[in-house]
């Protein structure tokens, strides 16, 4: 039987964030809003999302006067996605998993 | 928003070419750098060859010149810059290595070797700059180009220093400046 996705991050714009951080030390809510292509709104409720369980850190401060909202991934969120992405290769045993 | 697993994938995908598009800037770097070192070393050559200027050398100074221009590229991008990569850092702390390594070994042409004995090792390690991105970035045109570099490199060694010289600016091109090109025109297609 097929094991269960996990269901923080089987979400559009939830894995798109966890994606990219996986691969930066950390991005600012600017960066990941113009990467995902979602609503200023929406992509903070799903940040807000991961920092509750951990996946992510969010710290805000000020740049040039300017608020700055910076994001990097927890050693619990990378867990979670490399996790995410074992359990998918299991869903897709024909495609090219080589590219995960 | 309901996702199937073909869908997940094809979303991680998209997050990491997007992510890699953005070392499109570093074309940049290898263009000024390419351009002005193939222009130095050439003209370095013709002195060397045309005239009986002792202090042929002197025309690295105008190295200065793309320096300043690239330092102020750097000044603008990093205060615009919303994301900090670890590949960004491995690449700052490479060309940072790759600058120290040219520097002492061209100090070293001067006070303690001929640069005959320095240029091949400078051309190698101009190639092995490139090749390291290319696997960094896993990016065929710069590894292509490092391995002709440093092949130029090793090849340079049997050869007297005006042809040297030469033969930097054939691996500068084949290094920097053609991936330099093939990185901004278009950064995904060769990967």
């Amino acid at each position: 039987m097929l094991k269960k996705l996990n269901p923080l991050l089987h979400s559009q714009l939830r894995l798109a964030v966890m994606s990219i951080l996986m691969q930066v030390e950390h991005a600012d809510f600017n960066y990941l809003l113009e990467q995902t292509d979602a609503t200023s709104g929406n992509l903070s409720v799903q940040l807000s999302k991961l920092e509750e369980n951990k996946y992510i850190t969010i710290k805000k401060s000020f740049k040039n006067k300017k608020p700055l909202t910076r994001c990097a991934i927890t050693p619990t969120g990378r867990s979670a996605i490399e996790e995410y992405v074992q359990t998918l290769k299991t869903y897709l045993p024909n495609s090219n998993q080589n590219t995960l | 928003m309901s996702l199937d697993p073909q869908k997940s994938l094809q979303v991680i995908e998209e997050m990491i070419l997007q992510t890699r598009t953005n070392f499109q800037e570093n074309g940049h770097l290898y263009l000024i750098w390419g351009y002005s070192i193939a222009v130095i070393a050439l003209l370095h050559a013709a002195i060397q060859w045309f005239t009986d200027f002792p202090y042929h050398f002197m025309v690295w100074w105008l190295c200065i010149i793309p320096g300043i221009i690239y330092s102020v590229m750097i000044r603008k991008r990093s205060s615009s810059q919303n994301v900090s990569s670890y590949i960004t850092k491995t690449m700052k702390w490479l060309w940072f290595s790759v600058l120290a390594f040219l520097i002492f070994s061209l100090v070293l042409g001067a006070v303690a070797f001929n640069y005959r004995i320095v240029y091949p090792f400078i051309i190698m390690i101009i190639g092995f700059g490139s090749l390291v991105s290319g696997g960094i970035l896993s990016y065929r045109p710069l590894i292509t180009g490092g391995l002709i570099g440093f092949s130029i490199g090793v090849l340079s060694a049997f050869f007297s220093n005006e042809i040297q010289l030469i033969l930097l600016a054939f691996a500068i091109t084949s290094a920097y400046t053609i991936p330099g090109h093939m990185l901004k025109a278009n950064p995904l297609d060769h990967a």
